[in-house]
């Protein structure tokens, strides 16, 4: 039965319409906004000399509205003095509200969030389902959960959760429903087998520098599932999580094969890449190799650091793009069907002027609006820089030509290639609300850098925000397909993506000239659907599940309830 | 990307990750290898003299200078400063600031060294070794599209050359995306049957981005058996075999892969504690030093600058005694 479309379920709508003539795309423009924001923040690695492990890995950081004023606010993170390192009062991750007009205040007191850990990784989501964002941090040490209260305040809920965890040295996370009963789950992922105790250093070109990740034994990772009320239980080894050492880096989860499943996605540091496809019983099955996604095209189990998915050939798959090491193309799995992938990165122009530097952080995201995504990687460097040699790399810039293949436009894109940096995470967002994707990029030992979209402002958009009742209540693990006459796209909701970091809560569409929708289709990951249709551009919308008439034609009973 | 997957690239790795070191080593290998094969023509054909000396007849007593070693930074601060002073003592010859930038990149100051070519042949477009240069720097830099073009003015200069970099073209065009160029590339070199490993690799995944996976798992299977490219054959011939739907084919060679990258990694960090272990020998670094003061002594001497010359001769001879031809050159000075 064809789905009945309705507009009662765009509950709300966040920013204005603007007549927007059609133009074709322009360039891809940014300009740096850091002086100007009020951001005073300066990442620490803590080192000391000594060449910890730690150091190497720091930071990832998050774009989400914790105070609901539909702003989306910045969450960096940072080390703290490692042991050796004089003490630092001001080292620690800072939450800066976005007061609007690119202005942004240092809240992180009055939030709260002056945790004093050493903050790697970083995910946000509504573990109980308030409507309102908690926050996760993946610390070297005892990680956090922060619970908002919904005053502009968290509360620290880690004991009382369960998902501290000890010594480990993190990396990513990510909140998922394992399986679709509206109740957050949590995925930690852990680095190498590094403690003081085991610290040591490597010679590299005759000098002592950080250890190689091979030196150190690897770590597994840990699932939680949330009981929803309030705790989690460690399922790690029940859920065949525990049972796959690696070097854990970024993650994400995301639905590898359409069954309606989250599967997980983790980058390890040159080891095989995990993929944890989802069997629907509350187990996983590591199926990386057999699914295409372990290595590089040329069977490389490449220095994995950062990872998106996202379609990038408007194919309605969900592909994934890898930031690996220098000398290593990125990696760009495209997905075929059937949980199979292929490495196309070379066929799709990811090669060129992409290989010099180390890279982190990445996203999928449409910066020009033109309704293919593009590519934004941060680079930087790890061991200390030999005569000759560079530490601070600009950020590269793949725009997607729309047939399958991307073009290096970095140096073309405004104050971009001015951005040198020792990057790590990325965070790509809509800070202002004109419908154009910002970025900010988090430097090691450094401060951030903001960078608005000011790209000609020719293409329609729009953004979704969803709202679940019985699924997730972010609609984490929700897949939406917007259809705007011949352009047909798909997002998912992820909590934790990139490199360490979370961004892109509301996906973002660009829709090139359609100046209309004809539908928005929400199946949230309880299985069921919502359709929406004959939807305005150029704004946030907002869909509430079950909201209005619904046509859940075709879709399965919900979860759980 | 990664490992040593043709003939120049399988040099050993001083790179820190196991797959993220090949192509500056690459580029050093093959920068090695062509400043060695010119160096070797150089000191053994009968070159002119530069010291204008009356032959070797007769025995003339020279104060030979003292052998010297030079530990591995040593080497590196001489080859810096040797650089410098070619392009500081003969800033419009164009064969100085080749010369030049192939001792900046041999000496860890990739950036000056591309510089240093670029002048080269805006000065002279004839400087084939500064076109070779500038190919492997953009090849460093992943800009393949620029490597090609370089590729081409090379073979416009020294045709011989420019085919000993094939696998640097071959290569390029792949990670750009040119299969058809790819290809086309490799038939003209030979007969897939005859093709070598490093080329059928290259040819399969040029075939894969065309998405003719049949063909693609022929080129594979043809290289599985050279153990330089097993890993990648087996791990390609796998995908292929996956598309094709031969899907229990596909997990027996990707179990043969898995064992092979296993071992892979496993030499890997064996490579790795050996290197810590045992600190770089300079002593090749030093010799192709030697050579390259052997060669700014004879620019000296062309230009009648004897003193100078002198000098550079006398520092060949101390760091690589039995080099021939600076000897010969310091008793050809003598005898004038």
């Amino acid at each position: 039965m064809p789905s009945r479309a309705f507009v009662s379920g765009v509950a709300a709508v966040a920013l204005m319409a603007l007549p927007c003539p059609v133009f074709a795309a322009g360039p891809i423009v940014f300009r740096d906004k850091t002086a100007a924001t009020g951001i005073d923040f300066r990442h620490t690695t803590g080192g000391s000399g000594r060449k910890y492990m730690a150091e190497t890995v720091a930071s990832g950081l998050a774009t989400f509205d914790y105070d609901g004023d539909g702003r989306l606010d910045l969450y960096l993170l940072s080390g703290v003095p490692l042991e050796g390192a004089p003490s630092d009062p001001r080292a620690g991750s800072r939450l800066y509200r976005n007061v609007g007009d690119w202005q942004f205040a240092d809240t992180t007191v009055a939030a709260g969030l002056d945790q004093r850990g050493y903050a790697l990784g970083v995910a946000v989501g509504d573990y109980d389902a308030d409507g309102w964002p908690d926050v996760y941090t993946n610390d070297f040490g005892p990680n956090t959960l922060h619970r908002n209260n919904g005053d502009g305040t968290f509360t620290d809920v880690t004991a009382a959760a369960g998902v501290a965890r000890g010594e480990a040295l993190g990396a990513g996370a990510n909140f998922l429903d394992i399986d679709g009963d509206g109740v957050l789950d949590l995925f930690v992922a852990n680095y190498v087998d590094f403690r003081y105790d085991t610290h040591r250093t490597s010679l590299v070109a005759g000098r002592p520098d950080y250890a190689r990740p091979r030196e150190f034994a690897p770590r597994a990772n840990r699932l939680f599932r949330g009981t929803g009320q309030g705790r989690f239980d460690d399922v790690s080894a029940a859920a065949g999580i525990a049972a796959h050492a690696g070097a854990g880096m970024g993650s994400v989860c995301f639905d590898a094969d359409g069954d309606g499943r989250t599967d997980i996605f983790l980058c390890n540091d040159q080891r095989f890449d995990f993929l944890f496809h989802n069997e629907g019983d509350g187990s996983f099955r590591e199926s990386a190799l057999a699914a295409g996604v372990a290595c590089n095209v040329l069977g490389a189990p490449t220095a994995s650091m950062g990872v998106d998915a996202g379609d990038y050939d408007n194919d309605g798959r969900i592909d994934l793009v890898v930031t690996p090491y220098f000398n290593e193309l990125p990696v760009l799995h495209h997905a075929l069907g059937g949980g199979q992938f292929e490495d196309v990165a070379a066929r799709a122009g990811l090669g060129v002027r992409a290989v010099a530097a180390v890279k982190w952080g990445v996203a999928l995201v449409d910066l020009d609006n033109d309704g293919h995504r593009d590519i934004v990687i941060t680079c930087g460097r790890i061991y200390e820089p030999a005569a000759g040699e560079r530490s601070a790399w600009p950020p590269v810039l793949f725009r997607n030509l729309g047939n399958g293949r991307f073009a290096n436009v970095s140096d073309q894109a405004g104050d971009l290639s001015a951005c040198s940096g020792v990057a790590r995470g990325l965070a790509c967002d809509d800070l202002d609300g004109d419908g154009r994707v910002d970025l900010v990029i988090l430097n090691r030992d450094g401060p951030a850098t903001v960078l608005r979209n000011e790209s000609p402002a020719a293409n329609h958009w729009v953004g979704v925000r969803l709202r679940g009742k019985r699924a997730a209540a972010d609609g984490t693990g929700a897949r939406i397909t917007v259809v705007a006459g011949d352009l047909v796209q798909v997002a998912e909701v992820h909590s934790g993506r990139g490199y360490q970091s979370h961004f892109g809560a509301w996906p973002h569409f660009g829709l090139g000239t359609h100046d209309r929708i004809d539908r928005i289709e929400v199946r949230w990951a309880g299985g069921t659907t919502d359709v929406v249709g004959d939807v305005p551009v150029d704004r946030l919308v907002t869909i509430v599940e079950g909201t209005g008439p619904t046509d859940t034609a075709g879709s399965t009973e919900r979860g759980q309830p | 990307m990664r490992r040593a997957r043709t003939p120049q690239r399988r040099s050993g790795s001083a790179a820190t990750r196991p797959n993220g070191g090949w192509v500056p080593l690459a580029v050093a290998a093959v920068a090695v290898s062509v400043i060695a094969g010119i160096l070797v023509e150089r000191l053994t054909r009968p070159a002119a003299d530069p010291a204008g000396g009356r032959g070797g007849a007769t025995p003339v007593a020279i104060d030979w200078p003292e052998p010297v070693t030079l530990s591995a930074d040593e080497v590196t601060r001489e080859g810096r400063e040797l650089a410098e002073r070619l392009v500081a003592e003969f800033p419009d010859l164009a064969r100085a600031q080749t010369a030049s930038g192939r001792l900046c990149a041999l000496f860890g100051a990739p950036l000056e060294a591309r510089q240093r070519w670029e002048r080269s042949v805006a000065l002279d477009p004839r400087q084939a070794e500064a076109w070779l240069g500038l190919a492997e720097s953009a090849h460093a830099d992943g800009d393949y599209p620029a490597v090609i073009d370089r590729l081409d003015r090379l073979t416009a200069v020294d045709e011989a050359l420019a085919r000993r970099q094939l696998p640097l073209r071959v290569e390029s065009r792949v990670r750009m995306g040119d299969a058809p160029g790819a290809l086309a590339d490799l038939a003209a070199l030979a007969p897939a049957g005859e093709l070598p490993g490093w080329a059928l690799v290259l040819r399969g995944e040029a075939q894969m981005q065309q998405g003719d996976h049949a063909a693609a798992a022929e080129s594979y299977r043809l290289a599985v058996d050279d153990p330089q490219q097993a890993s990648v054959a087996r791990y390609g011939l796998a995908q292929c075999l996956a598309r094709l739907g031969r899907t229990e084919e596909a997990a027996r060679e990707r179990e043969a892969y898995t064992r092979i990258e296993e071992e892979n990694l496993r030499a890997f960090d064996q490579r790795q504690r050996d290197r810590e272990a045992a600190p770089e020998d300079p002593a090749p670094r030093v010799r192709v030093l030697a050579g390259y003061h052997t060669e700014v002594g004879s620019l000296f001497a062309k230009r009648g600058r004897w003193e100078d010359a002198e000098r550079h001769w006398r520092r060949a001879c101390s760091l690589a005694p039995d080099m021939p031809e600076p000897r010969r050159f310091l008793e050809s000075l003598t005898r004038r």
